[in-house]
């Protein structure tokens, strides 16, 4: 069971990360001002 | 734990090193919950549907704060607080993420001098009169929204939006405010 929550802990980690890359490639702050 | 609420000046910002140290350990350790307004703003900023597909889906993976009936209320509050001192919030995302941290008693992380301009028109009266209603806006970088802030102020005109003022009439009496005292002078025939 330990096993299986850290794995899945692990996973949802790496989706975080990825969709902060997401966000940060897009450079969103050179398109508005604010 | 939740404990803050990015603005979107914040995400916006990810690409930023300084942003992106503060925010990932708090994102992977669920203490970081971006409100559903978010999504609308980020999305207008997409070039294409394909990019919007892409951003607004990555923030599916981040625990999304859903906005309330209070939360829609509580910013008019805070817009007649505002206008009371003659000040008012540039966007109006930005009075929905501070209702938003202040019903969840959690701080918002942010980039924009609108927080600050909000949080000063409530906090102190605000919370004197009403211990439940707390505002707390913590920066980022302080350093870099205070230049950012600045910046806005620079623009010619701009501080008028604060100050109640339509911008063309301020500045034609800032430049009247600037002109040496002393008898009128008297103006060149034509």
């Amino acid at each position: 069971v330990n096993e299986a929550l850290r794995r899945a802990t692990l996973r949802r980690e790496r989706e975080l990360v990825a969709s902060l890359d997401v966000l940060a490639e897009a450079d969103l702050d050179d398109r508005s001002d604010a | 734990v939740l404990r803050f609420l990015p603005g979107t000046s914040v995400l916006k910002r990810l690409g930023h090193l300084e942003v992106r140290t503060a925010v990932e350990p708090l994102a992977t350790t669920g203490q970081l919950g971006p409100p559903s307004i978010c999504d609308l703003e980020v999305g207008d900023l997409a070039r294409n549907a394909e990019e919007w597909d892409r951003l607004v889906g990555s923030l599916n993976a981040l625990d999304r704060i859903e906005s309330t009936a209070a939360n829609l209320r509580r910013p008019l509050q805070v817009q007649r607080l505002l206008a009371q001192r003659g000040q008012r919030a540039r966007n109006f995302p930005v009075l929905l993420i501070t209702a938003a941290a202040e019903q969840l008693d959690v701080a918002v992380l942010h980039y924009a001098a609108d927080f600050d301009i909000i949080a000063s028109g409530t906090a102190p009266a605000e919370a004197r009169a009403d211990h439940c209603h707390r505002l707390v806006t913590q920066r980022v970088v302080g350093k870099t929204a205070a230049r950012q802030f600045s910046a806005f102020l620079s623009w010619p005109g701009s501080e008028a939006l604060y100050s109640g003022v339509a911008p063309r009439q301020r500045w034609r009496s800032r430049r009247a405010a600037r002109r040496p005292p002393g008898p009128e002078r008297p103006r060149r025939p034509r």
